[in-house]
């Protein structure tokens, strides 16, 4: 499976510290030779700051090299003193319960800067100090502390570039903390930052399109330990945005591997209200694929190509089989790979069933890597499940699967084509009614117009769905 | 009139190239009143030139490159202004030297202007004598006569002695041409194959002719013939007694000359009789002499160059070597004004002297030409000194670059000149000259890298880029091979080994690197274009995307637009190499459905449509490529139909209204498809296109073996470097689309086909078969289902009776409409909402943003906020859909 290891292209673009759990999954699921890993992770941890941690893995990595950890100890603790005692002015106000809730009313934070100069004595350099302590304190492993001061930096810090350094550190540290849903409020006011360079240093599009690629792999953290609902969908919110699209076809292609396996994970997680259906992603998902097929292709974008640009189903199953390893070696997907056979099992017979008439059930069961006892359960369960929109009958006698397909007559067209025409126009009329209330300001009968332009809304929205219980 | 004043105030001479073409409108247009001011105004400026003596030859120099730079991009009927107002010019220049002689000095050079139109035309005669052109020597020699008759009226008018009467050049073509039409007449009559009858005539008629005027020369014919440099000497004498008095101040200027007129050994007689000193003391005043004459009519160029290398073989110091080639290499392009393109063994010259100027600073870093420079006296040799223990260099005025370009253009120019059908040999010889240009070229880029200035290198850079883009890898790296390796250079480090990939690479992403937008759009494409050529698809499409050039080319400049034209062909070349059909008939369909490809492409001047005045047709004949740099666009239309054909076949098969037909992609096809139906009987193909309408027709009959054999014996396809690739994919293309094809057309007649008789008919595996027609039941295309267990797929086409096809045509017309509806009616909405509420940023048209916005302005009134939102995605939703139902419809009936 070394083969299909992404670490070495992920490893770029993260921090030191977010790279640690990544060699520490690939020295659990042993596919590399040990001592090589060893001397890697002794390597990446050396320029950190978590003394006892080096040592110990200076001792397994056996290099030889002599380092005299007791002096680096006592460098690294009074460093932190140095950069405690600095920041200890600000920490005073912020333990100060009645200060804090007076910073709290300042919406502003030019007003919550005057404040603090004046009734605190604090300046723009030791709120600073507040941020090299909570670096600091990253480098030391101490995460969660980190975070705290971070988040209270941003509260009173007007520098922009200083900001953003902080936004980063205090994603990686929610992060690493297992934070995830700060680390999503993170990753938010991070894309915000980033998609709007007012000025910084980001608005070079080099250094959006870096910047993009950094949150890409560092969001993968957050994500995919948000649970397959709110994180996939997420994911592939965020990853399917344009911007975010390009970047990854640009700079990462390796991404679409979860990319992929998220839209297929997530195919049948209930959707959140206001997203779109998930056929789109897959379907989009399967042109990026073929497009970027000549820089990045591994069993699972295989899979999606076989499946749904191929339609070569023995090809898909071969190739789910290795994906399911894949998937299970991976230090993100690993916690997802059932889930994933279980979904693209799913995305297979249905397929199998669009396309067939009567299904030789012991087929089937092959091609879904099933026994054939297993492959039965599973087809009741499917016909069950009353997503597959078809009539289907298992005729045991023959052992076979008999589908119904009710094909559009002529009229059923017609009807499908002009369904909704008199109540969209209607809509339409109402809309042109209300706008010439609007332009006399008159706020009520906009607000009719919405409400009418709902009702009308939910109908439409109401059709596709039609649409599909009856395809 | 804002012109006087400016006139006025314009007594800084460095300006003088500014307002000359001002003068030049004012003098051209207004009356005699006003060129008096002018020469006036003009007077004055020169002698407060006098005693800035260097300072009006740096401005000098500078307007001659100035004009030569703006030569290229003047359209004809600008240059002709300037020559109108150089005429004008020149007279003012005059009057500082003998005032009274104002019109007689103008009369002078209309004379000399009317000599250089006479050498021309000589010119012409010869060459269309040598390619038997005679309808052109006839045109040609009625100007010559019509010349002499003028010059006769005019040289009586003077005090000529008569033995100046006749010049005798012509008398030399009245000779020489009389032999060559004898000759040809005698060679004709033997010859069997018979000349083009225009030309017969023209022949006979330039022998008539002849013989009137010899009769009409016949006395000074005679003593010409007897002895030619008598003639010609005493032609000379005569007509430079009228200016003797021009002469001797011009002895008198080159003051202390008169030391070295004594050395007889050096000195030669100027054209005007007047001395020059051919002394390596001399060069610097003999050089200031030519710079004084340049840009006057009545200077001999060829003269000029002559003495200018003689000059170099006398110039000693490199010093003076700099200085002599700075002024020889220009002089030397200057030759051509009234030529297509210079002649190529001078621009050889030209080229070695060139290269010889740029070893000669590489060589010597201490000297170093700059386009500014501080002043110094041009008559006093210079050398590197030390001062404060670090060594000065030498500055001498004069811009390589501009040296380089034009150079480069002069080569382009005498490609574009060059028959390569006709003169293959000549063309291949004058090709052969690319490499030295080149190597040239890099030298200068080494030079500007060593010296830092930014802008030559990229110009440089980007000429470098210009000769290597197009060609294939073998002959860059024969190119690059003659590159001495002892050359510095940071941005191809000579020291490690690269490929011309490599090479290409490294030159583009130097210009990405540099701030001229211009020039870094033209690197990009190159770059594409390389790309493109070299088979990698991918990265070239990636490039393209990337750059976004696709947006902002319209407003590029013409040649750029060219360029682009050029990359998006081989891209689209790229696409069908790789069996990327889609994607090479999306590139190339704009290209072709124009129908002008050669002339988008710049091979060829428009001939169809309008009509072009002759200053366009000029314009655009300057643009052609040389033919070595054509891509083949039979090569290209080949590719472009054959896609359309995998595409566009299976397409008309699908459809069967008349209406679905006319929405069908690619017109070009399509009509010569159509023209095809039309054909009562059709013959063997013969060219690349019947072959490929014929193959159309036999897929659509379902005959694919038919097909992919008129395909595959297309002989064009031999100029693609992987052909047995590319065949192998467009066999297994043709043997898929036939399926397809053959399954659209007869479904319907059938209940039930077995994929195993399917797969044997096309050949294809089963399993081929099954994924094929998989793909088109999964896309809705087939109404069909496969039944795995007895192998065979069954087809439910449910046939529409002619009232359900109109009903179904009628919906779908009137859903379009509530959809055009509904778009006008959220622009509308859209822009009225924005004027009347501000707090909304970004409104966007698109109905789906709209009930975004306005569930954010409606706070969190959750129910109605929601419903809001799913009538947005409900819309989306509906659009899609729309897609998929158009999808459906083609294959619903």
């Amino acid at each position: 499976m070394a083969e299909y290891d992404l670490t070495q292209k992920l490893i770029p673009h993260l921090d030191r510290h977010l790279a640690i759990p990544l060699l520490n999954h690939l020295s659990d699921i042993a596919i590399f030779p040990a001592e090589q890993l060893a001397k890697a992770q002794y390597d990446l941890v050396k320029g950190t700051n978590m003394v006892d941690y080096v040592e110990q893995l200076h001792e397994q990595a056996k290099t030889g090299e002599s380092r005299d950890f007791a002096k680096l100890r006592e460098e690294a603790t009074a460093k932190y003193q140095e950069l405690q005692e600095k920041a200890q002015p600000v920490m005073k106000v912020i333990e100060d319960p009645d200060a804090v809730a007076k910073l709290r009313s300042g919406v502003d934070k030019d007003k919550n800067l005057d404040l603090l100069r004046s009734e605190y004595n604090i300046d723009i350099d030791q709120i600073n100090a507040l941020y090299h302590f909570g670096q600091y304190q990253y480098t030391l492993g101490a995460y969660a502390p980190a975070a705290n001061f971070l988040y209270h930096f941003l509260i009173f810090s007007p520098s922009l570039d200083l900001n953003i350094s902080a936004h980063w550190g205090k994603l990686s540290s929610n992060i690493l903390s297992g934070e995830w849903e700060a680390a999503l409020v993170e990753i938010k006011d991070l894309r915000d930052a980033i998609d709007n360079p007012h000025g910084t240093s980001m608005a070079k599009p080099l250094a959006q399109l870096q910047a993009r690629t950094w949150l890409l792999h560092w969001s993968l953290f957050v994500f995919f330990n948000l649970g397959e609902g709110q994180g996939c969908q997420g994911l592939l919110d965020m990853f399917l945005s344009p911007a975010y699209l390009n970047t990854i076809q640009t700079s990462c292609p390796h991404l679409l591997r979860y990319l992929v396996a998220a839209a297929i994970i997530s195919r049948r997680a209930p959707k959140p209200a206001g997203t779109r259906g998930n056929r789109d992603h897959v379907k989009e998902l399967t042109k990026i694929v073929q497009m970027e097929e000549y820089q990045y292709s591994d069993p699972v974008t295989g899979f999606l190509k076989d499946l749904f640009v191929d339609f070569d189903l023995n090809q898909a199953q071969k190739r789910l089989t290795v994906a399911e390893s894949v998937v299970r070696s991976d230090f993100f997907l690993s916690g997802f790979a059932d889930e994933f056979v279980e979904n693209a099992r799913w995305l297979i017979s249905e397929v199998f069933c669009r396309i067939h008439r009567r299904i030789d059930i012991g087929e089937l069961s092959k091609t879904l890597n099933l026994t054939n006892e297993e492959g039965e359960k599973w087809i009741v369960n499917l016909i069950r499940d009353s997503r597959m929109g078809v009539e289907a009958k298992i005729d045991l006698k023959e052992n076979m699967l008999h589908i119904t397909r009710p094909h559009a007559t002529p009229t059923a067209t017609l009807i499908e084509t002009t369904r909704g025409l008199a109540f969209r126009s209607q809509a339409i009329q109402f809309a042109m009614q209300s706008s010439a209330g609007d332009s006399r300001g008159e706020r009520g009968e906009r607000g009719d117009r919405g409400g009418r332009g709902g009702r009308g809304g939910r109908t439409r929205g109401g059709a596709p769905a039609r649409e599909e219980t009856a395809a | 009139m804002s012109f006087f004043a400016k006139l006025g105030s314009d007594s800084d001479s460095s300006s003088s190239s500014g307002s000359d073409s001002e003068e030049s409108i004012l003098s051209g247009d207004e009356g005699i009143a006003q060129d008096r001011k002018l020469a006036e105004a003009k007077k004055t400026k020169n002698k407060a030139s006098m005693f800035l003596r260097s300072d009006a030859e740096d401005s000098d120099e500078e307007s001659e490159e100035d004009s030569d730079e703006d030569e290229e991009e003047l359209s004809d009927s600008e240059d002709e202004r300037a020559a109108r107002g150089n005429k004008f010019l020149m007279g003012a220049d005059s009057t500082d030297e003998e005032e009274e002689e104002e019109d007689k000095t103008i009369v002078l050079s209309a004379k000399d202007k009317r000599f250089a139109e006479m050498e021309a035309a000589i010119h012409n005669i010869t060459n269309a004598t040598r390619n038997n052109d005679w309808v052109l020597a006839s045109t040609e020699l009625d100007k010559v006569f019509r010349f002499i008759q003028r010059h006769q009226v005019t040289v009586v008018a003077t005090t000529v002695s008569a033995a100046g009467h006749i010049p005798p050049r012509f008398l030399e073509i009245l000779v020489s041409l009389e032999k060559d039409v004898n000759e040809t007449i005698a060679s004709e009559k033997s010859a069997k194959k018979k000349m083009a009858p225009a030309k017969a005539k023209a022949l006979n008629g330039l022998k008539q002719t002849l013989k009137k005027k010899q009769k009409e020369f016949e006395a000074v014919l005679k003593t010409y013939i007897e002895d030619p440099s008598a003639y010609t000497a005493a032609y000379e004498a005569a007509n430079a007694a009228p200016a003797p008095k021009k002469v001797a101040k011009k002895v008198q200027i080159a003051d202390g000359g008169e030391d070295q007129d004594q050395n007889e050994d050096f000195m030669t007689i100027g054209k005007g009789g007047k001395a020059l000193n051919l002394t390596p003391e001399g060069v610097f005043k003999t050089l200031r002499e030519i710079f004084e004459q340049r840009g006057r009519k009545n200077t001999d160029r060829a003269e000029t160059i002559k003495i200018l290398s003689k000059l170099l073989e006398v110039s000693e110091t490199t010093y003076q070597k700099i200085r002599v080639l700075l002024a020889l290499v220009p002089a030397r392009l200057d030759y051509s004004q009234n030529l297509a393109h210079i002649p190529h063994d001078s621009w050889v010259l030209g080229l070695n002297e060139l290269d010889q100027l740029v070893t000669l600073l590489l060589d010597n870093p201490d000297y170093v030409v700059q386009e500014t420079v501080g002043e110094y006296d041009d008559l006093v040799e210079r050398e590197p000194q030390v001062v404060n223990g670090k060594k000065e260099r030498v500055t001498v005025a004069g811009s390589l670059i501009s040296l380089l370009e034009s150079l480069d253009n002069e080569f382009t120019k005498t490609l574009q000149h060059t028959d390569a059908h006709e003169k293959g040999s000549d063309y291949i010889e004058r090709l052969r000259q690319e490499a030295p240009l080149y190597t040239l070229i890099a030298k200068a880029q080494s030079l500007f890298e060593h010296e830092a200035t930014t802008d030559s290198t990229a110009r440089a850079v980007i000429r470098r880029l210009e000769h290597v883009y197009a060609k294939p890898n073998i002959i860059i790296e024969h190119f690059e091979s003659k590159i001495p390796s002892s050359l510095q250079s940071k941005i191809v480090p000579t020291e490690t080994k690269r490929d011309a990939e490599g090479l290409i690479h490294d030159l583009c992403v130097y210009i990405y690197g540099s701030d001229a937008p211009v020039l870094r759009a033209r690197a990009i494409l190159f770059h594409i274009f390389n790309h493109a050529s070299h088979g990698r698809y991918h990265q070239a499409r990636d490039l393209l995307l990337m750059s976004h050039l696709q947006d902002t080319i319209q407003h590029a400049d013409v040649t750029t637009q060219i360029l682009y034209n050029r990359a998006i062909m081989q891209l689209g070349l790229a696409a069908f190499k790789l069996g990327y059909v889609t994607e090479c008939q999306t590139i190339l369909g704009d290209m072709f459905a124009t129908q002008r490809q050669k002339e988008l492409l710049a091979q060829s001047v428009q001939r169809y449509q309008q009509q072009l005045s002759p200053e366009q047709e000029l314009i655009e004949k300057r643009r052609l490529l040389p033919f070595h740099m054509h891509l083949n666009v039979e090569l290209l239309e080949a590719a472009y139909l054959t896609s359309c054909m995998l595409i566009e076949v299976p397409l008309l098969a699908s459809v069967d209204t008349e209406e679905q037909r006319r929405r069908v992609t690619s017109k070009v096809f399509k009509r010569l498809l159509d023209l095809a139906d039309r054909q009562a009987f059709m013959g063997p193909p013969e060219n690349t296109r019947d072959h490929i309408i014929k193959a159309s027709k036999a897929l659509q009959a379902g005959e694919w073996e038919k097909a992919r054999d008129l395909i595959l014996s297309i002989k064009i396809w031999s100029l693609l470097e992987n052909v047995d690739q590319v065949k192998d994919i467009l066999a297994k293309k043709i043997q898929e689309e036939g399926l397809r094809t053959y399954l659209f057309t007869y479904s319907s007649y059938y209940a039930s086909l077995s994929l195993s008789h399917l797969a044997t008919t096309f050949s294809l595996p089963q399993q081929t078969v099954t994924s094929i027609i998989s793909r088109m039941i999964y896309t809705d295309e087939l109404p069909a289902s496969l039944d795995q267990i007895d192998k065979v797929v069954i087809f439910h086409r449910v046939d529409q009776s002619d009232v359900q096809r109109l009903a179904q045509q009628l919906a779908e017309r009137t859903s379009s409409l509530l959809e055009q509806n509904e778009k006008t009616l959220d622009l509308k909405l859209g822009s009225n909402q924005q004027n009347t509420n501000d707090q909304r940023s970004g409104q966007t048209a698109s109905a789906g943003q709209e009930g975004g916005n306005k569930n954010e302005r409606r706070g969190n009134n959750g129910q109605r906020g929601s419903y809001r939102g799913r009538g947005g995605r409900g819309r989306g939703g509906f659009n899609a859909g729309l897609g998929s139902t158009m999808g459906r419809r083609v294959t619903a009936q």
